[in-house]
């Protein structure tokens, strides 16, 4: 990539942040690059606020279908997930790292879901045959003319968009 | 992210109508804060599927009958 190229402005769907956090062990995710990338330029992040949400049912997945190393599986008791008290603390372990990633990057702007947005995105579920939070994140990111879209799902292959950038990693 | 790019960024106005939407919450980094590399604290085995993570399953097609 171009060091001359300043990265400005750039939608991070859920996948993507998903990816960064826990896509690797080493953290040496596609994802991962793309966001020192991004911190390296000084760029500005745009992610909807329907990312948290997400995220959070990603956090729960993680640690009820076993996807955590033994080591943090262990010393968070995540076995025992029938206990309130270690879901608890699993999902504040999630939302403390959900924060020190947003805190991460040079600046962030976390835009709210309203009625304009679930009809635009309506729109691009029938266009491209996207899952509705796959479309709301495409028309959240339309609607302020975010130039760029990162995400790290293949369904955004379906976009005619050459705005739209799936950041994969190597095989 | 090794094809080419042109460069593109928000004018000032379209930038300044996302910053006035209600609701809208900008956060700017420490300054003091150095490194451009974010190290995970929940660890993983091998990589994760994000789509499994998100529970985006793959219904492209309709199932038949």
């Amino acid at each position: 990539m171009s060091s001359a190229f300043r990265l400005s402005d750039v939608y991070l769907d859920t996948a993507f942040v998903v990816n960064a956090l826990f896509g690797h062990e080493s953290g040496e995710s596609a994802s991962a690059r793309g966001l020192a990338e991004l911190v390296s330029s000084g760029g500005t992040a745009y992610f909807s606020e329907i990312l948290r949400v997400e995220y959070f049912q990603a956090l729960r997945r993680l640690a009820t279908r076993g996807r955590v190393s033994t080591s943090t599986l262990d010393s968070f008791s995540l076995q025992r997930w029938n206990e309130a008290e270690v879901r608890r603390r699993w999902l504040r372990l999630g939302h403390k790292e959900l924060d020190r990633f947003i805190s991460h990057l040079p600046e962030s702007v976390e835009i709210p879901l309203n009625r304009q947005i679930i009809e635009e995105s309506v729109d691009l579920m029938a266009t491209y045959a996207l899952g509705s939070l796959d479309a709301v994140h495409l028309a959240t990111a339309l609607h302020y003319q975010i130039p760029f879209v990162w995400t790290c799902d293949d369904h955004f292959e379906r976009v005619d968009d050459p705005f739209v950038e799936i950041i994969r990693d190597a095989d | 992210m090794a094809k080419e790019r042109v460069i593109k960024q928000l004018t000032d106005e379209q930038r300044q109508e996302i910053l006035r939407t209600p609701g809208v919450v900008v956060r700017k980094r420490d300054p003091l804060k150095k490194g451009s590399e974010f190290v995970p604290a929940i660890h993983v085995d091998r990589p994760v599927p994000v789509r499994e993570l998100l529970g985006r399953d793959d219904d492209f097609e309709c199932e038949s009958e």
